[in-house]
């Protein structure tokens, strides 16, 4: 499309990015500094950057869907979470937090949250999404979860206990939900298909459309 | 890391109440509250040292539950773990 006496391929605008905020010019400046000594290369920060971008749920759904169709798998998950991670593929776990794995029963519910920052077990499930990170369900989800998991539309019956998992320190945890009824003779790649972010979270459970 | 752990399952644990100044990983809800040591999760660097670059000695860290009631003070099933350095825990 012609604009400004040249023409090319259709585009969304280029952003104007307004001001910059004094923690864009800290970070710039400490990144040059770092690049500068020779203690970081713009290299390597770019490698993490594009590492944290390509991890996604995925990862937790298929390790979640192995889990519910190969029980010797589930016990190396709850007992060596490192070693069964590194078996469905997902790298670097030395340079990543490490994660536990908390087990929802029919009695037990798990529900994870990062009442101090944002933590969240983004080695197997990515970047965490804008709420998880937000003042109303952090403070809230510790003080009233069965509100807060009926707004996600997740009802659990009085007699289910709700463990909530406040990520306080260098573990960051993953909810192994309970695998839905409906879905007994399926495969787990079509299983995997039920097992979001919000189920591995523990804000909703998995449900057979 | 292998630290001795002064904890084990089963204990009943208080957190401490002192203020703390500056980088702190024990959440102040829980602080004067009473739980009880789930697992001895390892040995962890102490993040108030460690988010200053300081030397930071490994500290037993542990998964703490905590009853309803003993949070909030109101009744119900629901339970809350966080995870604990042990210079913050006292026998109850």
């Amino acid at each position: 499309m012609p604009h400004d006496g040249h023409a090319h391929d259709d585009h969304a605008p280029i952003e104007d990015i307004g001001e910059v905020s004094q923690y864009e010019v800290l970070e710039q400046a400490i990144r040059e500094l770092l690049v500068e000594r020779g203690v970081l290369s713009a290299e390597a920060i770019q490698q993490q950057i594009d590492d944290m971008d390509s991890r996604t749920p995925v990862a937790g759904s298929k390790i979640v869907a192995r889990a519910w169709t190969d029980a010797a798998y589930k016990e190396r998950l709850l007992n060596d979470p490192k070693a069964a991670l590194a078996e469905m593929g997902v790298t670097k776990l030395d340079e990543n937090p490490e994660v536990k794995v908390v087990e929802n029963t029919p009695d037990r519910h798990n529900v994870i949250v990062c009442t101090l920052c944002s933590c969240y077990p983004r080695v197997v499930l990515g970047m965490p999404p804008a709420w998880y990170k937000k003042r109303a369900y952090r403070s809230r989800v510790v003080k009233e979860p069965r509100q807060v998991l009926a707004e996600f539309g997740t009802e659990l019956p009085d007699t289910v206990k709700i463990e909530v998992h406040d990520s306080t320190a260098d573990l960051r945890y993953l909810v192994l939900p309970m695998r839905p009824e409906g879905a007994d003779d399926w495969p787990a790649e079509k299983l995997a298909d039920l097992v979001t972010r919000d189920v591995m979270i523990g804000v909703k459970v998995p449900k057979v459309a | 890391m292998t630290v001795e752990a002064r904890f084990k399952p089963g204990d009943a644990v208080v957190v401490d109440t002192r203020d703390h100044d500056g980088h702190c990983r024990t959440p102040t809800y829980l602080r004067g509250r009473q739980g009880r040591v789930r697992e001895v999760l390892g040995a962890y660097k102490n993040p108030e040292a460690l988010a200053y670059y300081r030397d930071a000695e490994a500290l037993p860290l542990y998964d703490v539950v905590f009853g309803w009631k003993e949070v909030w003070g109101e009744d119900g099933i629901d339970e809350i773990a966080a995870d604990i350095y042990e210079n913050w825990l006292k026998p109850a």
